[in-house]
């Protein structure tokens, strides 16, 4: 017996290159979706895997406390406390580097290596040079990224202020540390390499600065296995309370590793979130088109039926049919998302300071790539074809003609509409389903276009919110010490400063039950112009005479509603614990904060009107001699300037995003061409026979192409209707998905934003409807006089 | 084949007689070339007067399609020219020949191809809409007795009703000629003459130059002139001393 299947894959074959404008632009589709998930699932496995390889080998603690000093004896302690594993003790400084040339001062943090070099905890990895000699008080090891930001080498110099104390050093060699793959100065929202430097010295350099010998300051430690955290970080502070510890932190605290979990999780929500989304309009879009494929070849099901094909080679047939353009599309798509991969992760290596970050495609992604396409447009086909293969043979051949009835449509119709404008609008109302399913199509493609786009959006206001409304300042100088508020005659008498405001900014720990957080506070003056907490919508928010305002996300992290108080721990000075009320909440997106009233904050604290930090407003053309004139100043601890903080946000943040918001911009236009053109192939596909008879009839290329174009345009219009719907909802989405502690991400679309994704909707409905228009100009004529319809 | 048996489709030279429409010379239409060149039309010399209806007959690869269709500005011929009336058919544009087709020449089809989103009347109006002084819709509808029917969409009317609607949407723009490819090739002998009866109206009654084709040798009977057609040659040519009706018909 023959078994029936050779000519059919043959026919498979024919089809495939008969159809392949749809073919490809089907694959293509697929491809999309796919490249996007297999690059973001890699680059996702990419950075764990560096991270996990790069804490494991470094070491990287659980548990972090600083403290004023203890002697050593005080370490043996420590490590008796249940659920310890292993504790290092430092020494650690902050230390200003001395740069003449740099416009804000440089601060470097300063740690000791123990005199066998490598510590105990956050191992180092040597990328270039030797580790310090231990013998020599003026080697040190600087972090590779402010080396590579300041082009240091192995034999350069670098000054530093020790203590008051100008110490010149030798760069032995450049190092990365677990502990800074982002290098980040206490107290600020981003790591800023050009003016941050850590800095590895020998023990005995920092201890002769610091007159630390036989102490520590500084304590790392790993958790044992089944450690209950809470009760080791209370046994730690109880430990140290006595040594001017400001409180035990874990990871979730630690600066570098909060950045990058934030940094995961963006990419976590980019390899999940976005992939599936876009693969499931992908998916849909396909169920979609090869559906219509398969209705097309209808009468040809029919005809295999009535030569007496049995239904099971029929369904393999199709089978294959839409196997080949999933695994097509797939395998485009896993390749093409393997050189983006390649390409991102080199971009990355500016951003994350990992020893080793080697790309590699994962096997994982590209079996599910396959998986997911082939169930996906078998499913597809499924539903199409065994509709038509269950037929009895003769209806299967007659057409499945929409039914027109008598009241189809409404009788003042005919009073707006042409008879041609009746053929297009009824195309549309008499498939119903068929019609809703496209415009649905097109209204998927959308949003994917905004998806992309809508970031600029975003972090356009992310910038206006926190740089113009809420930090207004544009140089912030932090003073060593807390002096009265008279201090601040002292900067308004600087030239360049328009306006001066005077605040009080202490590190606090604050609870509501088990819930902690780890926080500056910052005591604003009433009616302050330099620093004004807002709402969503740009209000203001009044600084209350007592109580806090809190960000919302950290009033969400501390389980907290208006009116509940808040145990706030300060961690310096007296060490108070006080209960204070939250009365507002603020709607920050960079950084969480938390806000007093300057008087309250003094009062809390048990002093007079002092000021720590003081905001300016800075007359732009006086800038420079500004900084001068701050340089020379005494007890000024640090100055950092908004113009930095741009760039930085620039570098840091939008950077990255861009990557990623360009690539779905990219695919969301594939896709939006992919839908509108296969629409459009099998609309002109069904109507071919009532097109060329109105040819025939004397109707005009125009006026034949215009009924069709009428009904695309139709569906088209309607589609971006839905888009423009769908568009807000999908960012929601994604954003609720991505959501971090650093940084949230406004859902923010202009409306310019919607300009162009429509614009792009009809730019490539424009370019589908202009390869119809050449189709129906091919329409043959003859052919029809003798085709049934 | 000898020249004498190769019959001309020619009223020979009647000078009184309405004034000729269609004039074909040396028709010739082939496909492909070399030795599978299909040989469509040979050679074809034809003179149609005003008002005439004539019926194509003749077994399927004749050449009756490809010379309704080449008189019907929707295909060209390889060599030989074709004209109607000022109008030169063979080498105009696109364009030229839409506008032909537009402004003297209306089809039925084998199949009616009507527009299944439109209803009769709307079907109808479609054509009067770029027509230059159309009948009215209802005029047209009730030539062919659908009347009733006018508000129907064609998936509710039957085969034959759905030609007849055909027929009306051909004649409602007054056209100079009517062709007609196998317009009861799908239907049943009654309703066949049904369809018949309303082509025949529009000959007879707006004097509409008419071109049937058919297999069917019975129809012939209706014509004045019958071709008979036979590897792309006109083999024979009769005249009917006395046309049937369309009702007289029986198949």
């Amino acid at each position: 017996m023959v078994i029936p299947g050779g000519m059919l894959n043959r026919k498979a074959l024919r089809d495939l290159w008969a159809l392949r404008a749809q073919v490809i632009s089907i694959a293509l589709l697929i491809a999309s979706g796919i490249a996007v998930f297999v690059m973001s699932a890699s680059n996702y496995a990419t950075l764990l895997r560096a991270r996990n390889d790069h804490y494991a080998a470094g070491r990287f603690p659980d548990v972090f406390v600083s403290l004023k000093r203890a002697p050593l004896a005080v370490a043996e302690r420590l490590r008796l406390i249940d659920g310890v594993g292993v504790l290092d003790t430092r020494i650690a400084a902050t230390i200003r580097i001395d740069d003449p040339g740099s416009e804000l001062p440089v601060m470097g943090r300063m740690l000791a290596l123990p005199p066998q070099g490598q510590p105990a905890l956050n191992r180092l990895v040597l990328r270039s040079g030797v580790w310090p000699d231990p013998a020599r008080a003026d080697q040190v090891l600087v972090n590779e990224a402010f080396a590579a930001r300041r082009g240091l080498r192995p034999g350069d110099g670098l000054r530093g202020i020790l203590n008051g104390r100008l110490q010149s050093f030798v760069v032995s060699g450049t190092a990365l540390s677990p502990e800074f793959v982002f290098a980040t100065r206490p107290g600020d929202p981003l790591p800023d390499d050009r003016h941050f430097a850590v800095l590895w010295a020998p023990e005995r350099t920092l201890a002769n600065a610091f007159d630390m010998f036989g102490a520590f300051n500084d304590v790392v430690l790993t958790l044992a296995p089944g450690a209950h955290v809470p009760r080791v970080l209370a046994e730690i502070d109880e430990a140290l309370s006595r040594f001017g510890g400001t409180g035990a932190i874990t990871r979730r605290d630690h600066a570098s590793d909060r950045f990058l979990a934030d940094e995961l999780t963006e990419q976590r929500t980019l390899a999940v979130i976005a992939p599936a989304l876009f693969f499931g309009v992908a998916a849909f879009l396909l169920t979609v088109v090869v559906g219509r494929l398969v209705e097309t070849q209808r009468d040809q099901i029919a005809s295999l039926k009535a030569l007496g094909y049995p239904s099971g080679p029929i369904l393999r047939h199709y089978f294959l049919l839409v196997s080949a353009i999933a695994v097509t599309g797939a395998g485009i798509g896993i390749v093409a998302g393997h050189v983006l991969a390649i390409w991102v992760v080199e971009a990355y290596r500016g951003f994350f300071r990992f020893p080793v970050m080697e790309h590699r495609l994962e096997i994982w992604a590209v079996l599910a790539s396959f998986v997911v396409s082939l169930l996906v447009a078998m499913g597809a086909a499924m539903r199409s074809v065994t509709r038509i293969v269950l037929l009895p043979a003769m209806a299967a051949l007659r057409p499945a003609p929409p039914q027109f009835r008598a009241t189809s449509l409404p009788a003042w119709f005919g009073l707006v509409w042409s008879t041609r404008s009746r053929i297009a609008l009824r195309g549309i109302i008499g498939r119903p389903l068929r019609s809703a399913l496209s415009m649905i199509g097109v209204g998927l493609a959308m949003p994917l276009v905004v998806l992309g786009l809508f970031w600029f959006d975003a972090l356009d206001y992310m910038v206006d919110m926190t740089f113009d409304r809420i930090q207004r300042g544009d140089v912030y100088v932090t003073l060593t010490e807390a002096r009265p508020a008279s201090a601040l005659e002292d900067f308004r008498r600087l030239e360049g400063v328009l306006l001066a405001e005077g605040q009080r900014v202490v590190p606090v720990i604050l609870r509501s039950e088990h819930r902690t957080y780890r926080a500056a506070l910052s005591g604003l003056p009433p009616g302050g112009e330099l620093n004004v907490p807002r709402q969503s919508d740009y209000t203001r928010l009044p600084v209350p005479e007592e109580g806090l305002v809190l960000s919302r996300r950290l009033v969400e992290r501390l389980g907290l509603r208006i009116g509940d108080s808040v145990t706030v721990e300060v961690l310096e000075g007296r060490r108070l614990v006080r209960d204070v009320p939250l009365t507002a909440i603020s709607d920050d997106v960079l950084g969480m904060s938390a806000t007093l009233s300057i008087a309250a904050l003094n009062t809390l604290l048990r002093e007079g009107p002092l000021i720590n930090v003081v905001a300016l407003r800075v007359d732009p053309a006086h800038r420079k001699a500004l900084f001068r004139q701050l340089a020379a100043m005494p007890a000024i601890a640090t100055t950092s300037s908004k113009q930095v903080w741009l760039d930085l946000f620039q570098d840091r943040v939008v950077g990255l995003i861009m990557v990623s918001a360009g690539l779905l911009t990219l695919f969301g236009m594939l896709i939006v061409v992919g839908v509108v053109y296969n629409v459009a192939r099998v609309t002109l596909h069904e109507r071919a026979t009532e097109l060329a008879s109105l040819r025939i009839l004397g109707f005009t290329r125009e006026e034949v192409a215009g009924i069709l174009l009428t009904e695309l345009a139709i569906i088209v219009v309607a589609g971006i209707g839905i888009g423009i719907a769908l568009a807000g909802w999908a960012v929601r989405l994604l954003l609720a998905a991505r959501s971090t502690e650093s940084f949230e991400i406004p859902p923010v679309i202009a409306s310019s934003t919607y300009v162009i994704a429509v614009v792009a909707m009809i730019v490539a409905s424009a370019l589908c409807a202009w390869l119809i228009r050449k189709r129906v100009d091919r329409l043959d004529l003859v052919a029809v006089l003798k085709a049934r319809e | 084949m000898s020249e004498t048996s190769r019959a001309r489709a020619n009223p020979g030279g009647n000078s009184a007689g309405p004034p000729v429409v269609f004039r074909a010379r040396g028709l010739t239409k082939t496909y492909g070339s070399g030795p599978n060149a299909v040989h469509a039309l040979r050679d074809v010399d034809l003179d149609i007067p005003e008002g005439e209806f004539i019926v194509l007959l003749g077994p399927s690869g004749s050449g009756k399609s490809t010379l309704l269709n080449i008189l019907g500005g929707l295909d060209a011929p390889t060599s030989g020219e074709a004209r109607f009336r000022e109008h030169e058919l063979t080498g105009a544009s696109e364009e030229e020949l839409t506008a032909y087709r537009r402004e003297h020449v209306s089809f039925v089809f084998q199949f009616y191809n009507l527009i299944p989103s439109l209803n009769v009347g709307e079907n109808v109006r479609l054509v009067a809409e770029i027509a230059a002084d159309p009948m009215s819709v209802e005029e047209a509808v009730a030539l062919v007795g659908l009347t009733p029917r006018l508000h129907h969409f064609p998936s509710e009317l039957s085969g034959g009703e759905q030609q007849r609607v055909a027929v009306a949407r051909a004649i409602v723009k007054r056209p100079d000629v009517l062709l007609c490819d196998e317009p009861t090739g799908a239907l049943d002998s009654e309703t066949g003459r049904l369809v018949l009866g309303a082509i025949e109206k529009a000959n007879r009654e707006l004097g509409t130059t008419t071109v049937v084709i058919t297999h069917n040798s019975v129809i012939a009977g209706m014509a004045h002139r019958v071709l008979s057609l036979r590897d792309g040659r006109i083999v024979d040519v009769s005249i009917n001393p006395e046309r049937k009706r369309a009702g007289e018909l029986s198949w």
